[in-house]
């Protein structure tokens, strides 16, 4: 099979083949194609390329029908343990130009991929035409969550009434049923996403920087957004804008940034479900995607 | 028993000066008594920082700094601490490079309570071993020190350690837990000499030894600080050490990743007497922000 025959929602099942026996071969890469894990250049043959196994536990792939990339969730084995991957694929031609991955590992916060089996059925989900957004309006939408954790400001944001988020396959919204040691406190995590962000408990998070937007598909009403938040460490306790304090968690009390990829479903205009992947940088970690001089 | 400091010339005790200097300022966030120089280079954890950010910004209380060393021949000093971030403990590997009177580069490695082996309390305790004096007509010169440094790091890159020059009674300490000779600690691993330890074989579990560099050669108090990155790809799940038993890479071992280390050797003798390191846990492939070069002390 040549490049130009792959259909783009079949790069990721070719892709996750590949992974599995640990072949980048499989894959019709580019001769210059680029790679990172986890915000490192990496030659393509290395990370979980030399620890990953199967079974593949969890696939959901989606496709930007404009430029071709595709993008992907996924669980599966690294010496036997569960990892969720984040992935984005950009082509160029039929050929892969751009790998670009997240490996969560195993990690201390929230971390269940024993919880990801089946993508949401609201993120499979074909828009009706009236409710498909502009490419450049969706972007707009999901931008503004960024907006509004930088603000403390779930007002901003245009999320619907039943928007839920889910981070390394804990659902942290809207829930009590978080049993796994997190910053996550009963009370926030049975708020909705709006009222969390403006109780000003992600007041740490003081910059999302290195915003990019790689795949949009109008059809589905998904954005897939690759951002880095830095977390400074230098408040510990902040004061609202009732007067009222509240001290910053824990986890939020050393210096750190986090590489995140998020997927946005977005339908009439509002955010109506969020999954993200995540880990933890050394504070100011830049991007492996940025040019010379940028970030 | 003497301590290293006790002779030392007028240019070492300057510099160590100015590192205490830079560590009072530090703990009490104060850049105003100090002189910055243009182009100052500052790196956190592998990242290049504004002045400002990063420690900078949460540090409060005081840096107890006693495995200090300075290398006039290249104006530079630095330390192995235990600083306060926001109220708690952290472990501070630093390097400070002047130019004339101002501070042209600072590089740290900060350990904070997620880091594994993290033991601060411990760090600022003074070593008997680390701190002896080493009489000048024991010394040893600048490229015989950094060869002696040299042949630890190429002993793990090579699994090999015939070339390794160690004393028996030789401690080495990784973020203030003591990882040799320690019956407390589970794992045999820790209850062997640093000698035993390079003989069983272990060093098979780390893949890379890259962007090794001899930074600060003190010698006056005969030590080497060097930094490091280890590899761990991960992509054999099992080792066999030289007696042939055969062990599991598992835990944190078991995913690729690597540390960036800061580690400082006292040489005795022509062998690496007392081991102080700061590991900090990296992404793989993770850059040292620095090229090879920057920095070294030849």
């Amino acid at each position: 099979m040549t490049g130009r025959d792959i259909f783009a929602g079949d790069l990721a099942d070719l892709y996750l083949d590949a992974l599995v026996a640990r072949d980048p071969g499989r894959l019709p890469l580019s001769a210059n194609v680029r790679f990172s894990e986890n915000g490192q250049s990496l030659p393509i043959d290395s990370g979980l390329w030399r620890t990953a196994g199967g079974p593949i536990t969890y696939r959901f792939p989606f496709v930007d029908s404009a430029s071709g990339a595709v993008g992907l969730f996924a669980v599966l084995p690294e010496n036997g343990q569960k990892t969720i991957l984040a992935a984005r694929i950009a082509l160029e031609n039929g050929l892969v130009t751009e790998l670009e991955t997240i490996v969560v590992r195993r990690m201390g916060a929230l971390f269940a991929p024993d919880r990801l089996t089946e993508p949401r059925p609201l993120f499979l989900q074909a828009l009706p035409p009236e409710e498909r957004l502009s490419r450049a309006d969706m972007i707009r939408a999901a931008d503004l969550y960024f907006e509004g954790i930088e603000r403390d400001d779930g007002a901003i944001i245009p999320f619907s009434a039943d928007c839920h988020r889910v981070e390394n396959g804990v659902r942290v919204t809207g829930t009590h049923d978080i049993d796994e040691r997190t910053i996550y406190t009963e009370t926030l995590a049975g708020q909705n996403p709006a009222d969390q962000i403006s109780s000003g408990f992600f007041h740490y998070i003081k910059r999302i920087r290195d915003r990019r937007y790689p795949i949009v598909d109008r059809e589905r009403g998904l954005v897939a957004a690759i951002v880095m938040f830095d977390h400074p460490a230098d408040d510990l306790v902040i004061t609202r804008p009732d007067g009222s304090q509240l001290a910053m968690p824990k986890e939020a009390l050393s210096p750190s940034s986090a590489l995140l990829y998020y997927l946005f479903k977005i339908r009439a205009g509002e955010i109506a479900g969020i999954e993200v992947a995540y880990i933890m940088l050394p504070y100011r970690s830049r991007s492996a995607w940025l040019a010379d001089g940028e970030g | 028993m003497s301590d290293q400091s006790a002779d030392q010339s007028p240019e070492r005790a300057a510099l160590i000066q100015r590192l205490d200097l830079f560590c009072r300022a530090l703990a009490e966030r104060d850049a105003s008594r100090l002189t910055l120089a243009k182009g100052l280079r500052i790196t956190e954890n592998g990242q290049t920082l504004s002045f400002g950010e990063g420690l900078w910004a949460t540090a409060g209380g005081p840096v107890d700094h006693i495995h200090d060393f300075a290398d006039p021949a290249t104006g530079q000093a630095g330390t192995i601490a235990r600083a306060i971030e926001n109220d708690h403990p952290v472990v501070l590997s630093l390097r400070l490079r002047f130019e004339g009177a101002a501070i042209r580069e600072i590089e740290m490695i900060v350990a904070r309570p997620t880091e594994m082996l993290f033991v601060p309390d411990n760090v600022p305790m003074p070593r008997e071993r680390l701190l002896v004096a080493v009489e000048p007509e024991k010394r040893r010169s600048r490229a015989e020190l950094v060869d002696i440094a040299n042949r630890y790091f190429e002993g793990l890159r090579n699994n090999d350690g015939a070339r390794l020059l160690v004393d028996d009674h030789c401690q080495r300490h990784e973020n203030g837990l003591r990882a040799t000779n320690n019956p407390d600690r589970d794992g045999a691993i820790f209850h062997m000499t640093v000698r035993e330890q390079f003989d069983t074989g272990f060093a098979a579990m780390i893949t890379n030894v890259r962007d090794c560099r001899h930074l600060i050669v003190d010698e006056e108090a005969q030590l080497v600080f060097s930094s490091v990155i280890f590899e761990h790809a991960a992509d054999e799940r099992f080792i066999t050490y030289r007696d042939g038993s055969v062990h599991e890479i598992s835990g944190l071992y078991a995913q690729p990743m690597g540390f960036l280390i800061g580690e400082l050797f006292k040489i005795v003798d022509g062998r690496i007497h007392e081991i102080e390191a700061v590991l900090l846990t990296i992404p793989f492939g993770m850059p040292s922000g620095w090229a090879p070069a920057e920095g070294a002390a030849q």
